[in-house]
């Protein structure tokens, strides 16, 4: 098991994100990330005047009805990375990572992933705006371009998630992968809008949503003056508000895991004490066993 | 019973409300946390920081009583034990006057002044030339001091005059009053030499006759020049002066003893740093002590063997005629004439105006120099350690809360 703690203290980030990678895909029984430039999609039936090599003689011999192969022709996937890199996702709980260094941890993976099968991988950091944008590109040359810029994010001002994602789906110019981390503090509403027309153009989106366990189940005791980390907004509470708290966050979490499944988006809840191979290997799961494409 | 000896000190009981103010006034300053949001918070989560419930109501009791305990002490309780008035009943305060002046100098001894004073708790010994004003300090001294039976001592040769009825009886009752006679019963006869005295008809010469029955007085028509006086004014307003001073009467002026006055002329008299102890530094200071110029500005000089006056008044004014009088006045010592009187205060006087001291009064108690605050003050020490170790050993389990939550 990885420690996120552990990893995001170590600089050289191409190495975590191998470690990681490895680490998501060990123990499944086959990798569902290899490329093919062709692939198998559906049988139907055979007319005539197909080209014969295409029947499948097995499934004749079986079901005594000629049916032929259909492929689809693959291209290299590409994923956008959009990594919210904004004051909020500094904060670090009483364990584990910081929420930006978690989300580099997985970010990092994913574009580790995608260049060793071939595919491109590109990456969006913002906050109030756009810091750092790196279009979708295979290569290795390219992969280290995204590690130091994600090695070189630090967490500052506020989020404007919507206008970023709009950006960045805009320069995702053919159908890819778009996957957004961050703690979705921002308007949610401007957010999933994106991510629906994300969807509706036909790219592969998917939301990892980066909380601290101590956010989560407010665990201070007594009176605590919160302040907000990006507005500066200063607050006094005490433990005798912490369920209402919690039962807020979970309505949060709840709200965003809900919307994204009615979007049709894959909603990955990202804890800072969670294992990064884990939540990777979630991930992959979720998204079931085919390509990435 | 108990009484206070300091019941205004009762006041700082108000201090136990101290550390529950200082708690409500206190801001409780909880600790600060950056959060990522503060959405979730809402405004009505926000807790009041001021008024809230002690945290720990034992210590904070055990402050109050802390205080309490202290401002009890100050207010000096006293038990009232039988065994406490019997104390105060045997011990005796005393006051014993000493008779210093000339006519009972050789007669009174140290030895019996040590004897007078030995049995004494607390005692005084207050030496004097004047027994009847001694009685008044001696009575104040005693209605100070702490609960005893109290005493007057009186040692003198009582000379007739020296003290009387008026005197004894200015001495509050209860305090006891021994007057102890050391000298014969009546001294020589006297002659006090010739005092000239201004008067009405010019000056006068004065003859004194003390014996043992009576004292004789006679007065002749003094002859020779009128010297010893100078006043620095227009003869007239001289002429003027000489004439109230003479009316109201005073003692003649001497050609041995001269006396300069000078009014509101520049260059007023200064007492030299050194003066010489001749008779213008004595007449000087009696002349200052006289209350009838009590607030005349006046300065004091003894220059050539003459008393200088220098007066910021108008040598017209009644001010001006008072400091002649005054200033022919303070040359003899009157105590000095007093000294001649040979009669003594009869035995059966003397022992008429004795008494016996009262035992202490109920009230006695509140000049008490005794307090039994000393046990507050301990069982204040003793929670003030008590209070250490509590707060401690909450302070450990804080801290040991805090490791846990860190």
């Amino acid at each position: 098991m990885l420690d996120a703690a552990l990893l995001s203290a170590i600089h050289d980030l191409e190495f975590v994100a191998r470690v990681t990678v490895e680490g998501a895909l060990s123990g499944l029984h086959r990798s569902p990330f290899h490329g093919y430039s062709a692939e198998f999609s559906q049988y139907r039936h055979y007319r005539a005047g197909e080209d014969l090599k295409y029947v499948d003689w097995k499934l004749f011999a079986r079901t005594d009805r000629i049916y032929t192969k259909q492929f689809r022709e693959t291209t290299n996937a590409r994923m956008q990375l959009v990594v919210d890199a904004s004051a909020s996702m500094s904060f670090r709980g009483a364990a584990g990572a910081s929420k930006l260094e978690y989300a580099r941890l997985i970010a990092a993976a994913l574009a580790h992933l995608l260049t060793f099968q071939g595919d491109a991988a590109g990456l969006t950091v913002y906050d109030e705006q756009i810091r750092a944008y790196l279009g979708s590109r295979p290569g290795r040359a390219h992969l280290r371009a995204i590690l130091t810029t994600l090695a070189n994010t630090a967490p500052h001002g506020r989020t404007a998630s919507p206008a970023a994602l709009r950006r960045a789906i805009d320069l995702l110019r053919s159908r890819g992968i778009l996957v957004l981390i961050s703690d979705l503090y921002d308007d949610e509403d401007g957010v999933v809008a994106e991510l629906r027309r994300a969807a509706r153009m036909g790219h592969d989106v998917t939301v990892f949503h980066v909380l601290t366990d101590d956010e989560m189940t407010w665990p201070w005791r007594g009176d605590v003056e919160v302040e907000d980390s990006e507005t500066g907004r200063r607050l006094l509470t005490s433990t005798t508000r912490a369920a209402e708290y919690r039962a807020r966050m979970q309505a949060f979490v709840q709200r965003w895991r809900e919307r994204c499944t009615a979007a049709g988006l894959v909603y990955v809840l990202a804890t800072t004490t969670a294992p990064p191979d884990h939540t990777l290997k979630e991930y992959l799961l979720r998204r079931g066993r085919g390509p990435l494409r | 019973m108990i009484v206070w000896l300091y019941p205004a000190a009762w006041a700082s009981l108000l201090a136990v409300a101290g550390p529950m103010i200082v708690h409500l006034l206190r801001r409780q300053r909880a600790p600060r946390m950056v959060l990522p949001t503060v959405r979730f918070i809402l405004l009505r989560d926000q807790s009041a920081v001021r008024v809230r419930m002690p945290s720990d109501p034992g210590l904070l009791l055990l402050r109050a009583a802390i205080i309490a305990c202290a401002a009890l002490a100050l207010a000096r309780p006293l038990f009232l034990s039988d065994a406490r008035s019997a104390a105060w009943a045997q011990r005796t305060a005393r006051a014993v006057i000493v008779d210093r002046s000339d006519s009972a100098r050789g007669f009174v001894s140290d030895e019996a002044v040590t004897a007078a004073t030995l049995s004494g708790d607390p005692v005084i010994e207050i030496e004097t030339v004047d027994v009847a004003s001694s009685l008044k300090r001696a009575s104040t001294w005693l209605s100070q001091s702490p609960p005893a039976r109290r005493e007057i001592v009186v040692l003198s040769d009582f000379q007739h005059g020296s003290l009387t009825g008026a005197d004894v009886r200015t001495v509050p009752k209860g305090i006891g009053l021994r007057l102890i006679p050391f000298a014969p019963g009546t001294g020589a006869a006297r002659d006090v030499p010739s005092i000239r005295m201004l008067a009405t008809d010019g000056v006068l010469n004065v003859r004194a006759h003390f014996d043992a029955e009576r004292t004789v007085v006679s007065y002749q028509p003094a002859a020779g020049p009128f010297e010893g006086l100078d006043i620095v004014a227009p003869p007239p307003i001289v002429d003027r002066l000489n004439r109230v001073v003479s009316r109201v009467g005073a003692f003649a002026p001497s050609p041995t003893q001269p006396v300069v006055l000078r009014f509101q002329q520049p260059g007023l008299a200064t007492t030299p740093s050194s003066p010489v102890r001749d008779w213008t530094f004595a007449a000087g200071q009696r002349l200052l002590r006289t209350p009838a110029i009590a607030g005349v500005p006046v300065k004091v000089a003894g220059v050539a063997r003459a008393l200088v006056i220098d007066a910021d008044v108008d040598a017209q004014s009644l001010e001006a005629a008072e400091l002649v009088k005054a200033a022919l006045d303070a040359r003899p010592d009157p105590e000095a004439l007093a000294e001649f009187e040979t009669a003594r205060i009869p035995a059966t006087v003397l022992a008429g105006w004795s008494r016996e001291p009262e035992s202490p009064e109920p009230e006695a108690w509140q000049q008490s120099d005794e307090s039994d605050g000393r046990w507050l003050w301990a069982a204040a020490l003793m929670l003030l350690g008590v209070e250490s170790v509590v707060r401690r050993s909450a302070g450990a389990v804080g801290e040991r809360e805090a490791a846990r939550a860190a």
